[in-house]
């Protein structure tokens, strides 16, 4: 009887949960939306943090770009490659994604591409990105579109932090024939 | 006052006649080979004779089981130097105490029954269950004897005559038994019985077995008309179909356990069978259960007031009459009692099962019978020959005095039979048992000891690469030490733990192979500030290498663990396999993992039946949880609940060396019952209930273009509560040579379980996936034909979603629209998985022979218990696989992570292996061939084709251990995560175990081994522009043991 009973009272449980709906095609991420960036957590896209998977506005949480789309994303919105390589940080931190994630978040500073609330919010967070490649990847390179050339990401991320109004890292020091950005 | 003389009178002069044996004559009178044994019968009762001297029956049940070993262990297959050492050590025993025949099962040589006759004055009664514990019919094994069968009956009576024949006219043989307590095992099923009504079944059985003992009886009459002859019941039940049946039976023998009195058993004997009686079995467990310690004292009580009894119903004390002796249970305890298959080296107190006769440790709601505890004897650690000594208990010294009395004496009058009992006080026994088991007391009683030292040196010399990049081996040696002791605490008798440390001195720089467990003390570089390095010792040189404890309770055992294993509860209720078994031999050493770590606590009294099992990580991988199961017996159905919760996420990588699953939780109710000879599991899951409202994407193939012109359709989707059920169905049928089983289950996406751990049937290895997303159908059959066994097996099962295919994704700037990748799903990133589960159709086919069922092949154990001149099996697998699976995630040599995003592709996989051991003499071998294609664990599209053999040979002292595997994977799991082989890799090693006199009670070995191997283009330290791809290294070992 009390078999029965439990039974019983797990198929109400049951049927007070959700009913099952037909699944939806899935056609891509249309990111035309995607413009002004709303950061939910400070420390979105800055190493270690893996908090901007869980910012809803976020359209590679589940699914991040690879090695070839990251940089066409670079054609869409700040907010969209921000996004992209923030959460490609997460999942493989490398100087190469933390640098561009915090490019991206100077761009949206710059271009007051989101809430004007936000923006010394996401000045700090672009901070605090270039500091990480300093200090968690020192040595780290990116490579020119040729995919040969190769060119040391700390010195710009120092030039970036600088420009920013932000401390360098102790150890480092900004010297003044430091490369730009191609 | 006249008529109580006159009384007196009356007695005593039938003692006199009775000595002179004026009308005493014998009932059946009959010669014998030895001294003749006859059941002599008047009005007054019965007495059996040796050589017409009337003689109380002082048995004993006897047997020699060390502690460690359980029913197999077979005494009487050991050298004949080693039994008659024992045997001189026991009879002499035996024969001081008093006693004069043991029980023993057929299986003692009849040179052996003579020996201990002659030697020591001591006869046999040569006992045949008749298939109480099953029989060989036909060459399978039957556990449930169905004693209506004609074909079993007439096999079950061809053995029992055999051995009639073989022990006629030995000396020393005193009665033939048959039986043990065989009505209270009448269990087998068939569909005629099962029509009868409830009430009726059991007697309905008692008649086919007690035809069959009569027809037996009659049989061994006709051969050996000489031994007298007697069953052994269980207490007195179905007297009238022993009285209608067991015509030629001489004495009626039970197995009672009543308390300290049997009250009427006596007279109804007399009354309803007219035969003499003797005990098969009686006696007193020597532990208090509710107060939980030994109680010698106790257990001598119960002894001496069932022996006066029995000699008030002794011929002629004016009784019943009827009682000839007994046969005490038993000698020494029998520390495999209790589970039979576990805990052989522990001393259990688990009572498992109740009696209100015996009222000082009774409890109305739990066990006060301890099954480990009925020898009078107890039993010390096994001394360095194997054998081991007796501590006797109150019991022996107090019975040693009562059988000091010859109840057939002219005084023996019922007045002094009394007084001579009341004069013997157990208690004042106490400081006697004490003082002869001082030593293992003091043992006992110490608070903290070191319990074992083990010391491994070892020297190792080696030709290896380091790097691919190497030109060149390198060559070098270097020694390693390791120490392991191990200290026990027992503050009370109810709590004992041990703790063993392992200290490392040098760590070997120079092995070929990367991970072994002294490694963890690997000496790390230091860079200093002034750019100088400096060498320290690894940080782990001491460590703790596992524990365990145990703590009894009146209300349950808790066991706890680390790093020392647990069994499974599939045979307890779990059907799903929520608590798996852990025992991972030298992997968590090679790995440093610290697993398991938990605890277990078994309910006993109100809680019985209720089992936990908490920790950190119980097996390797878990989350930390609770678990709680509640297992019952409801009339004809069990049923077992199980609640697992995960209260936290376990940390993934290279501490614990797994993949941590999401925090989860697990309910499952099962249920077992039978119809006749067809057992019924059912099993309704409800799983993985924290990940509804989850996201997941699945594919479709499309007969379109698709996603990105990939021709599959993604939809996305989230899990919802039917996701999260799961229900199983088995059948197994057993008739005859025959046994099979079937099965059917459906898991939703994320009702994840655990994998059947149980052996049913035969050593199948397929078996249902672990994980949720499929449904699955499995069915076998074994068929025995004398000591073969053929049993094929077909499992096929399908995952409800299928893998994900690889679809490189893009970003449409003209549209803005983002497609990401699809690929397949890895358990950081997905609900479910298809792994396990993948789409398959496979079979097995096992074929064995095993000529000695009782050391059943599949056991654990096997390796070591089997007993064959030769035992074998062939086992071939083919999996066909149409389809690929989804991701996994490897491990780097540092225990780092690494997500594949890809997997292998689908391919059909087969496994053939050949696996024998055999004992000629003192040379035992256990030796394996396998021969296979299979794919890697992680995601390279190179299908393996590898063979390899391996052999153990163990002869006295010496031992030798030899392998080779041709194009197989590397000694680690992350070898075949990256699909990395060697042309050859082999092992070849010699020991021998050395008699250290000095040292006392050690064991201490001495040895070398050889290990090699060779690289090519799949090898790790691979490279072309070297001559010599191959490395090797010798070492030389010694391993002293305290």
């Amino acid at each position: 009887m009390r078999v029965m009973m439990a039974l019983f009272a797990m198929l109400l449980w049951g049927g007070a949960c959700e009913a099952p709906g037909p699944a939806e095609y899935f056609y891509g991420h249309d990111l035309s939306e995607l413009q002004l960036y709303t950061p939910v957590d400070d420390s979105e896209g800055v190493h270690p943090s893996d908090s901007v998977l869980d910012n809803p506005q976020n359209p590679f949480s589940q699914i991040q770009p690879n090695n070839t789309n990251k940089w066409d994303l670079e054609a869409s919105s700040r907010t969209v490659a921000f996004f992209g390589w923030a959460s490609l940080l997460v999942f493989e931190p490398t100087g190469e994604h933390q640098f561009y994630a915090a490019l991206n978040l100077k761009s949206i500073y710059q271009k007051e591409e989101c809430e004007p609330d936000d923006l010394d919010r996401i000045k700090q967070m672009a901070i605090r990105g270039f500091q990480a490649v300093l200090t968690d990847f020192p040595g780290s390179v990116s490579y020119l579109a040729d995919g040969e050339t190769s060119f040391f990401l700390a010195p710009l991320a120092a030039q970036n932090l600088s420009e920013l109004g932000g401390e360098l890292p102790a150890g480092y020091e900004l010297e003044p024939n430091a490369e730009e950005v191609p | 006052m006249v008529a109580w003389i006159m009384r007196s009178f009356v007695r005593s002069y039938m003692h006199f006649v009775f000595m002179f044996g004026l009308f005493a004559g014998p009932m059946d009178a009959s010669a014998q080979a030895g001294p003749r044994i006859a059941v002599h019968q008047d009005e007054q009762g019965f007495y059996v004779s040796i050589d017409e001297e009337p003689t109380l029956i002082r048995g004993m049940n006897w047997g020699y089981v060390p502690i460690g070993q359980n029913y197999s262990y077979d005494f009487w297959a050991k050298p004949k130097p080693f039994i008659q050492k024992v045997l001189d050590k026991e009879m002499a025993l035996l024969r001081a105490m008093g006693v004069n025949a043991i029980r023993q099962y057929v299986g003692i040589p009849p040179e052996w029954v003579t020996y201990i006759y002659e030697k020591f004055g001591i006869y046999t009664m040569v006992n045949h269950t008749v298939g109480r514990y099953g029989f060989l019919i036909d060459g399978a094994w039957v556990p449930r004897i169905n004693y209506a069968d004609e074909k079993t009956r007439a096999t079950i009576k061809a053995d029992v005559l055999k051995y009639a024949e073989m022990y006629k006219d030995v000396p020393g043989v005193m009665m033939w038994l048959l039986g043990n307590e065989n009505n209270y095992g009448l269990e087998w099923q068939s569909f005629e019985i099962e029509n009868l009504p409830k009430d009726e079944q059991h007697r309905a059985r008692a008649v086919h077995l007690y035809s069959m003992m009569g027809e037996i009886l009659s049989a061994i009459k006709s051969i050996d008309g000489d031994t007298l002859l007697a069953i052994a019941n269980g207490d007195l039940q179905y007297l009238d179909l022993v009285k209608k049946h067991c015509v030629h039976m001489d004495v009626f023998g039970s197995n009672v356990y009543r308390g300290i009195s049997s009250r009427d058993l006596f007279d109804r004997v007399r009354d309803e069978l007219g035969v003499p009686f003797v005990y098969t079995e009686f006696g007193a467990d020597a532990y208090d259960a509710k107060a939980m310690r030994e109680d010698g004292a106790t257990q001598a009580k119960y002894l001496l007031g069932q022996w006066q009894e029995i000699y008030e119903h002794t011929y002629p004390h004016g009784k019943s009459g009827v009682a000839v002796g007994g046969f005490i249970f038993q000698w020494s305890d029998g520390w495999w009692k209790y589970k039979q298959e576990e805990n052989l080296s522990v001393h259990d107190t688990t009572a498992s099962w109740s009696n209100g006769g015996y009222p000082e440790d009774w409890m109305p709601d739990g066990n006060n019978m301890n099954e480990e505890w009925f020898g009078i004897n107890g039993k010390t650690a096994n001394n360095d020959d194997g054998t081991f000594d007796v501590q006797p208990r109150e019991a022996y010294f107090a019975l040693q005095k009562a059988f000091a009395l010859n109840p057939y004496d002219m005084d023996a009058t019922p007045d002094k039979i009394e007084t001579h009992f009341a004069a013997i006080n157990p208690t004042l026994l106490t400081p006697l048992s004490m003082a002869y088991r001082a030593d293992a007391k003091a043992k006992e009683l110490s608070k903290a000891y070191l319990s074992d030292v083990r010391f491994l040196m070892s020297v190792h010399g080696s030709n290896r690469t380091d790097a691919p990049s190497d030109t060149s081996n390198i060559t070098s040696l270097d020694h390693m030490q390791s120490l392991y002791s191990t200290f026990t605490v027992q503050p009370s008798k109810k709590l004992r733990a041990n703790a063993t440390l392992n200290v490392i001195g040098n760590v070997a720089q120079n092995r070929i192979d990367e991970l072994f467990y002294e490694n963890r003390a690997q000496a790390l570089e230091l860079q200093l500030a002034d750019g100088t390095t400096r060498s320290i010792q690894g940080g782990e040189q001491i460590k703790l290498y596992n524990a365990e404890f145990e703590w009894e309770t009146p209300w349950g055992q808790t066991t706890g663990y680390f790093r020392t294993g647990h069994f499974h509860w599939g045979y307890e209720g779990d059907l799903f396999g929520f608590y798996p078994e852990a025992f991972y031999g030298p992997n968590i050493d090679i790995y440093n993992v610290d697993v398991p770590i938990g605890i277990e606590i078994e309910g006993k009294q109100a809680l019985e039946g209720l089992s936990i099992a908490a920790g950190p990580q119980v097996f390797w991988g878990a989350n930390p949880m609770v678990m709680a199961k509640y297992f019952r017996s409801l009339g004809a159905v069990d049923v077992a609940v199980l609640h697992r919760e995960d209260v936290a996420q376990m940390a993934s990588g290279a501490q614990t060396r797994a993949v941590a699953e999401p925090r989860t939780r697990r309910t499952a109710l099962n249920v077992y019952s039978h119809m006749g000879p067809l057992n019924i599991e059912w099993g309704g899951l409800w799983s993985g209930s924290d990940k509804l409202g989850w996201d997941y994407i699945s594919a479709r193939p499309t007969g379109g273009r698709g996603y990105l012109d990939s021709g599959y359709l993604i939809l996305e989707d989230k899990i919802y509560w039917l996701d999260t059920l799961g229900t199983k169905l088995r059948l197994e049928y057993k008739e005859g040579p025959v046994s099979m089983h079937a099965q059917g289950g459906y898991k939703g996406l994320v009702a994840d379980a655990g994998i059947d751990q149980r052996i049913n049937i035969t050593g199948w290895q397929l078996k249902e996936p672990a994980s949720g997303n499929n449904y699955h159908a499995l069915a076998g059959a074994a068929w025995r034909f004398g000591f073969f066994e053929l049993a094929p097996q077909v499992l096929y099962q399908k995952p409800l979603e299928a893998p994900l295919p690889t679809i490189e994704g893009l970003y449409s700037a003209a549209t803005n629209v983002f497609y990401p990748d699809i690929t397949p799903r890895d358990r950081l990133n997905s609900p479910f998985l298809v792994l396990d589960n993948r789409e398959m159709l496979a079979a097995e086919l096992l074929f064995s022979f095993d000529p000695t069922p009782g050391s059943w092949m599949w056991m654990w154990d096997n390796p070591l218990k089997e007993d064959a001149h030769l035992a074998y099996h062939v086992r071939a697998i083919y999996r066909h696989q149409p389809t690929t699976r989804d991701a996994t995630i490897g491990f780097a040599a540092d225990g780092s992570l690494n997500r594949f995003h890809a997997s292998p592709p689908a391919q059909d996989v087969w496994d053939l292996g050949v696996g024998a051991i055999s004992n000629n003499g003192a040379l035992k071998t256990i030796s394996n061939i396998y021969v296979g294609e299979n794919q890697t664990s992680g995601f390279d599209d190179r299908l393996i084709f590898r063979y390899g053999a391996d052999i153990e040979a163990i002869y006295g002292k010496f031992r030798a251990q030899a392998w080779v595997k041709f194009n197989d994977w590397g000694p680690f799991d992350y070898y075949r995560d990256y699909n990395l082989t060697f042309p050859f890799q082999g092992f070849l090693s010699g020991s021998y175990e050395l008699p250290v006199e000095e040292f006392g009670d050690t064991t201490s070995r001495i040895g070398i081994s050889a290990y090699g191997r060779t690289f090519d283009a799949y090898s790790p330290k691979f490279n072309a522009l070297r001559s010599v791809n191959e490395e090797y290294e010798i070492q030389t070992f010694w391993e002293l043991g305290l």
